[in-house]
């Protein structure tokens, strides 16, 4: 009587949390069942990125071959258009205290517009010459408008430039990024400094509370840690 | 081992629960459960001994959202420590638009707990099955809509657009008592920078019931107050594209069909 292959038993062990748990637990004895190479197996064994190739093969012999998709010729689309170079734009604005009494009592800009060359810091471009600050000079802001261009023909044949407009860094007032986690099992989600002294005691306060007092030393540890910042 | 699976139940709750969210509850000594879905305790119950619903006890009209979501994880930490594991269980996706599993995660990273995350099916994929669209094709950008406002997000009109929680713009206090169309307003000159006042958007609501259908309300973006007593909690928008965007890179464009290209950026086997 032939044994089942590799084929099915992934689609088992998918279907299957008992059959999952005995691969973990003892793997030979599931193996017993089934017919599989010692390179099955091993991937089995140890389920790491090979375990894809078992899972695409798998797939593969379930459905039609795709080598005749492959073979298709796909339709090409057409090309309507020719590149042109980019160019950027820097557009400074400097906000001006208007001082009375030492105190600023109003503000006005002085804004200027610069074409930026390819590499070059917004911030290093002078202002136009002879450009006069109406007031106290604050933190600037360097914009920096890009500008994209390509040739396209209209309707009649005619050539035209499509110019598009993005915006590639429209603040002064960038704050750090925030604590980054994304597929990191064991980072804390909102950055914490878990070694700290107040942390560490938030925790042995958590641990040590009485059953009945345990959920208010929870809500310490909560706001001791990063976790009340909703906004 | 884990002490505490925080699992999604799906939109329509009993009928949308995965396989392995439902073998953890059956693994758990408690599920505690943050889903208004009315099957949702009768199924829990039928799966684990022990039952805890979240939702009453947690929050109260026109407290601060913030002392709910503190309270929901320390008494899902609570009991995980005292008798492991346990189930944390959301409605839709556990970690979407939810803000108490990151308590959790933070509180048992600290007390060292071993967490699982099991992920349920979110609004945001019943948006795409009602509506029809696929999120690949044109991009999709999405934002909350009162952090839209508080940060005053630029929107690229041509990328559809996903809005949350537009049925509690404006504040972090709860609230379920129906908003008046003023509610809207500063929403609406948001968009009105980017999007024509005409602009047809879609308000969706995924059915928490199978008896239900999604509720879709379209209207022009400017007369979005006239349904603010419509758009509860649950509401998402969805802002169509006003237009398209060119291609620029025909460089690009003309290699994507090159076979030769695709030798130069793959592997020979």
């Amino acid at each position: 009587v032939n044994k089942p292959g590799i084929d099915q038993l992934l689609i088992a062990s998918a279907m299957e949390p008992d059959l999952r748990r005995r691969l973990a637990d003892s793997s030979d004895d599931v193996f017993q069942d089934y017919e599989l190479t010692e390179e099955e197996k091993d991937i089995l064994r140890w389920p790491d990125h090979r375990l894809l190739g078992l899972l695409g093969a798998a797939l593969a012999r379930q459905g039609e071959s795709s080598a005749a998709l492959a073979e298709t010729p796909a339709a090409k689309p057409a090309v309507a258009g020719r590149m042109l170079p980019d160019f950027a734009l820097a557009l400074t604005a400097v906000p001006c205290a208007v001082d009375e009494a030492g105190q600023a009592a109003k503000y006005k800009y002085a804004v200027w517009v610069a074409p930026l060359p390819e590499g070059a810091d917004p911030a290093s471009l002078p202002p136009p010459p002879g450009t006069v600050l109406p007031g106290r000079a604050l933190a600037p802001l360097y914009a920096v408008i890009q500008v994209s261009a390509v040739e396209v023909k209209d309707e009649a044949g005619n050539a035209r430039v499509g110019l598009t407009a993005s915006l590639r860094q429209s603040t002064n007032m960038v704050g750090p990024a925030p604590p980054e986690t994304a597929g990191k099992p064991d980072a804390s989600p909102f950055g914490s400094d878990l070694a700290s002294a107040e942390a560490r005691t938030a925790v042995a306060a958590v641990r040590n509370a009485p059953r009945g007092e345990r959920y208010d030393r929870l809500i310490d540890l909560a706001r001791v840690l990063r976790s009340g910042e909703v906004v | 081992m884990t002490d505490l699976w925080i699992a999604g139940l799906g939109v329509q709750t009993v009928n949308q629960v995965t396989r392995e969210v439902e073998q953890a509850i059956r693994a758990a000594r408690e599920v505690l459960y943050l889903d208004t879905g009315v099957a949702t305790r009768n199924y829990l119950e039928g799966l684990c001994p022990r039952v805890t619903p979240l939702y009453e006890e947690s929050y109260a009209e026109g407290a601060a959202r913030v002392g709910a979501y503190e309270h929901m994880a320390a008494r899902v930490v609570d009991a995980a420590l005292d008798h492991p594991p346990v189930v944390f269980a959301i409605h839709g996706h556990p970690l979407v638009a939810v803000h108490p599993p990151f308590l959790v995660l933070e509180l048992a990273k600290a007390l060292g707990l071993r967490v699982e995350v099991l992920p349920g099916i979110s609004a945001i994929d019943g948006i795409f099955a009602a509506l029809r669209i696929d999120p690949v094709v044109h991009g999709v950008q999405m934002y909350e809509a009162t952090d839209l406002l508080l940060r005053r997000r630029p929107l690229e009109p041509d990328v559809p657009a996903i809005i949350w929680q537009i049925g509690v713009l404006e504040t972090c206090l709860h609230s379920a008592r129906v908003s008046r169309p003023e509610r809207c307003a500063r929403f609406i000159a948001h968009l009105r920078q980017y999007y024509p006042a005409r602009h047809e958007v879609v308000a969706v609501f995924c059915p928490p019931h199978p008896l239900l259908q999604p509720t879709i309300l379209r209207f022009a973006l400017e007369d979005m107050g006239r349904h603010a007593h419509q758009i509860h909690a649950g509401f998402t928008l969805y802002v169509p594209p006003a237009g398209s965007r060119a291609v620029l890179d025909y460089d690009l464009l003309e290699k994507m069909y090159s076979p030769n290209h695709l030798r130069n950026i793959v592997i020979e086997s």
